[in-house]
């Protein structure tokens, strides 16, 4: 991909590696991923877990540097800074994590908490100043005041989900990231705090990456999609194209489970499922990764490693055998 | 604005915790025995009978009676002033080295769990080095380079304390690290030193707040061993374990002057160890267990 | 047999021992050089001549650079030579091995006092909650770990020494004239120091065997049909053997720290006593000499604790 002049982002061959276990084993959890997202795109990275996804977003708002490759904040590299200017990017880059409940402190009331990343940047004059932008912002997501001297115990996954959000945009970021947003909330409370990233996105002209197992709430929420598997993209286009036109057989097999997401004259009416279970990350298998559970496989795939190459105008596939537009898997 | 209509309904938060405390018969019996001895402690020069250095040659080894309720000591003076006295110094004693402990053991603790790695290992050697003295020893040792006394004695004391506390720190602070809300703050830039005072140090310094609890009694036990043996709190100022001290060299004549002194040991270390269920069971969300 | 694994965290942990054994040798050496008065003048004694206290310099080596009296010290130390006592003139060492025995032996019998009446209350209590028999055991386990044992002390020599008579008030009897005898004098320090050690044990055992009971493994037994003793007996009490190993040592060394004071309430010549004496009589090389004693035998018993719960662990695959 080229680097386009407005990349928010822009993430180079990187690797991330965790070493485990007595005996040294590394886990490949990203392994070789690039690519770039323009300022103000709304990007959604799909995949099951263990695809590396979640290592990913965290590489995305520098929580976790990789072991290999760079990452490009705003076209800076965050570990190549001074430590406070590295820690004044950060509070451009956001991350709302999946887990609502452990991302609060336990011992902080709700305005505590929201309030922090304030005192931390030195935004507003006192203390009071302060509350009062926090209350502004906990009324935006849907948290009404009385609430915000609550302790985080006493409120519901769907409000800690909100105040999560409300914290992470106090500060105004570019970007904002949602690992599974939605994973850990009730059915019904889903749609709404996805109506509220939509809406908040809007208005706080936010760069958004979501990150989820769920192919229909990407699709829905997402302007392109970045398809991972174990460490690597496979698959990248924009949602129309993905739609009509998705090249890679995994996310054909993920499109068919989800008959919602195709309109009904490209529904094929079969179901193709994997066979298998996903590999181990700590060895991943030679050449194709998803050539285990591939219906298409070749001999080729386990000797070379498919590049991540240009199929057409901003769609991008890692295969030896694209599939061709119409064409139908076994 | 997305309305919450469907949201599950805030839990209330009821004031169970003063209610555990109130039907603790121990929790209150310890309190009101520590909040007793301490008013004491603090008032005995002037709610004292009489002057407890006062010496009265022609009244020694008295029996209880009117006049002395626990009679009088091999120089003459009350044993209920002295006992009145005494507690003070015991009290100060072991908030005392209760305090050393803490002060220093919880931010080593802190600084070896955040930090790890090489910082980690050295410091965990020295705690293991300092937790290798038997802490009366020690103190002794301490007691005969510097000259007994009561604030020598027990900052020995607390040093040794030290190491416990800055274990459990340590333990506390390893698991705290890791929690999401600690990597939530990091995505914000906040520097190192607020994450951990303002984040890991509230969520990790309980077990150590139980374990002070806990150390009060063994602290209180430490000055009346130290004060026993001469190499604490020094005469002619009373304290409960030089009044066995010498009610011990006259055993034989008056023997029920040892009782009096060691029951206030006995009596006040189980209120501390009382007062210490009490911290661990109110800052246990869970509620009272077994 | 022992499996690679386990042999690879014993080795670890014996190792661990060599830098924990060298900071508390420097403990022990540095405390003589606390004080703000010059050593050599402490240890003069009364009216000293300068030229005296020269020699004592000289003698001891205070004019060295701190770390070559270390290295000196510990040079010294580690060939069983711990200096000469400026008040006895005896070496330190042939000092503490006359009474050294005394001490160990109220330590030990202490501990078996300790174990013989702890262990059946803690094992009891846990077989029976909320009984009669845990209350009571909880009740032991408060009193032990809240009464200042040298008062038990005191009270025991009052009560079944002079008034009873049945136990000698004071004193010991070595232990190579007369065993039995040695025994049976040491038996009221030993029930004093005891104390501590019975609470701990009923505490641990309760609670390891309550844990145990407890847990799903045994609740499924239970259900299965299995009566409650063969239960007991056959998972139970091996977690408790485990808890015991563990808290032998840690029982252990608390009671050698009281011995200071105990064998001052019974008058008993052993290394406790003799580490007070020193200190009143400013005699450093003792109390640095059995301070680094204790420190030592500390060290030595904690690493037999760990490798013996290393051995015994079950989490670990053998």
């Amino acid at each position: 991909m080229t680097a386009a002049v407005d990349s928010i982002i822009s993430v180079k061959d990187v690797r991330v590696h965790f070493k485990i276990g007595i005996r040294g084993e590394t886990v490949k959890a990203v392994d070789g991923v690039s690519f770039e997202i323009a300022e103000g795109d709304t990007l959604g990275i799909i995949g099951e877990s263990g695809s590396g996804k979640s290592t990913l977003a965290r590489v995305l708002v520098a929580l976790l540097a990789p072991t290999a490759g760079t990452i490009l904040q705003d076209g800076r590299n965050p570990y190549e800074l001074p430590p406070d200017e590295r820690r004044r990017q950060h509070r451009k880059f956001q991350i709302i994590f999946q887990d609502p409940h452990a991302a609060l402190n336990p011992r902080a009331k709700v305005l505590d908490s929201v309030r922090e990343p304030l005192e931390i940047s030195g935004v507003g004059a006192s203390k009071q100043e302060r509350n009062v932008m926090a209350i502004a912002m906990l009324r935006r997501v849907g948290i009404n005041s009385e609430l915000a001297l609550r302790y985080p115990h006493e409120l519901s996954g769907g409000q800690k989900q909100r105040i999560n959000i409300a914290r992470a945009l106090i500060l105004q970021p570019k970007l904002l990231v949602a690992d599974e947003a939605t994973a850990a909330l009730d059915v019904s409370i889903q749609a709404d705090i996805l109506n509220l990233y939509m809406d908040l996105k809007e208005e706080f002209n936010l760069t958004f990456v979501c990150i989820t197992h769920d192919l229909a709430v990407a699709m829905h929420v997402s302007r392109a999609i970045a398809v991972m598997y174990l460490g690597v993209i496979v698959e990248y286009a924009p949602v129309a194209v993905l739609h009509g036109h998705s090249a890679h057989p995994y996310t054909r097999a993920l499109l068919s489970a989800e008959p919602v997401a195709l309109p009904k004259r490209l529904q094929t009416g079969q179901r193709i499922v994997l066979q298998g279970e996903i590999p181990s990350p700590v060895s991943p298998p030679s050449g194709c990764r998803f050539r285990t559970r591939c219906p298409i496989v070749q001999p080729v795939c386990a000797e070379r490693v498919p590049e991540f190459r240009k199929l057409a105008d901003e769609h991008y596939v890692a295969c030896h055998f694209p599939l061709e537009r119409k064409e139908v898997m076994p | 604005m997305a309305t919450i209509s469907v949201e599950a309904q805030t839990k209330k938060v009821t004031p169970t915790k003063w209610r555990y405390f109130l039907h603790s018969p121990t929790a209150v019996a310890s309190v009101s025995y520590l909040i007793v001895l301490a008013l004491i402690g603090a008032l005995a020069p002037w709610i004292s009978p009489y002057d407890p250095n006062e010496i009265n040659l022609s009244d020694v080894m008295a029996a209880p009676s009117a006049a002395h309720w626990l009679g009088t000591d091999d120089l003459g003076r009350d044993v209920v002033s002295r006992l009145m006295a005494g507690a003070g110094p015991s009290l100060f004693a072991s908030i005392l080295a209760v305090s050393i402990g803490t002060t220093l053991g919880v931010p080593i603790g802190l600084l070896a769990g955040y930090v790890g790695g090489r910082t980690d290992s050295s410091i965990s050697r020295v705690l293991d080095a300092l937790l290798s003295f038997p802490s009366i020893v020690f103190a002794i040792g301490i007691a005969g380079v510097l000259g007994p006394g009561l604030v020598n004695g027990m900052v020995a004391i607390g040093i040794l304390m030290m190491p416990g506390f800055a274990r459990l720190t340590r333990a506390t602070t390893m698991v705290v690290k890791q929690e999401l809300y600690v990597d939530a703050i990091r995505a914000f830039g906040a520097t190192p030193f607020r994450i951990v005072t303002r984040h890991v140090l509230p969520n990790a310094v309980q077990s150590a707040i139980v374990h002070a609890g806990l150390l009060l009694a063994i602290g209180l036990l430490a000055e009346s061993s130290l004060s026993y043996l001469g190499l604490g709190v020094q005469p002619p100022r009373s304290s409960w374990g030089g009044m066995l001290a010498r009610a011990y060299n006259y055993m034989e004549v008056a023997p029920e002057q040892m009782y009096a002194p060691g029951l206030a040991i006995l009596f006040t270390a189980l209120a501390f160890n009382g007062l210490g269920e009490v911290v661990r069971l109110a800052l246990d969300p869970r509620g009272p267990k077994r | 047999m022992i499996s690679r694994e386990r042999r690879r965290m014993i080795g670890k942990r014996v190792l661990q021992v060599v830098p924990v054994l060298l900071l508390v040798t420097f403990f022990s050496f540095i405390l003589v050089h606390l004080s703000p008065v010059d050593p050599a003048l402490l240890l003069a004694g009364e009216n000293p001549t300068p030229a005296q206290i020269e020699e004592i310099r000289r003698f001891y080596g205070f004019d060295q650079p701190l770390i070559v009296q270390y290295g000196k010290w510990l040079w010294n130390v580690l060939h069983g030579d711990l200096s000469i006592s400026m008040l006895s003139r005896e070496p330190v060492v042939s000092t503490i091995a006359s009474k050294f025995p005394a001490t160990l032996l109220i330590v030990v019998y202490g501990m078996v006092i300790a174990v013989v009446v702890g262990a059946p209350l803690g094992i009891w209590a846990a077989a029976k909650p909320g009984s009669f028999a845990d209350q009571f055991a909880t009740a032991v386990a408060s009193f032990g770990v809240a009464v200042p044992y040298f008062w038990v002390g005191m009270v025991l020599v009052l009560v079944l020494g002079l008034q009873l008579g049945l136990f000698p008030a004071t004193g010991a009897v070595p232990f190579s004239k007369d065993p039995w005898g040695a025994i049976h004098a040491a038996t009221l320090p030993a029930i004093a120091l005891s104390m501590s050690g019975i609470a701990e044990i009923v505490r641990q055992l309760r609670a390891s065997l309550l844990e145990v009971l407890s847990s799903n493994y045994v609740r499924t037994l239970r259900a299965k049909g299995l009566p409650a003793s063969a239960i007991l007996w056959r998972h139970g009490l091996k977690n408790v053997g485990i808890t015991l190993v563990t808290v032998i040592g840690l029982v252990f060394n608390r009671k050698l720290g009281a011995t200071v004071v105990i064998e001052t309430v019974f008058a008993i010549p052993g290394t406790g006593s003799a580490i007070v004496y020193a200190t009143v009589n400013k005699d450093f090389v003792v109390v640095q000499g059995i301070i680094l004693l204790f420190a030592v035998i500390v060290v030595s018993v904690n690493l037999l604790t760990d490798l013996a719960y290393a051995l015994l662990d079950p989490r670990v695959e053998d």
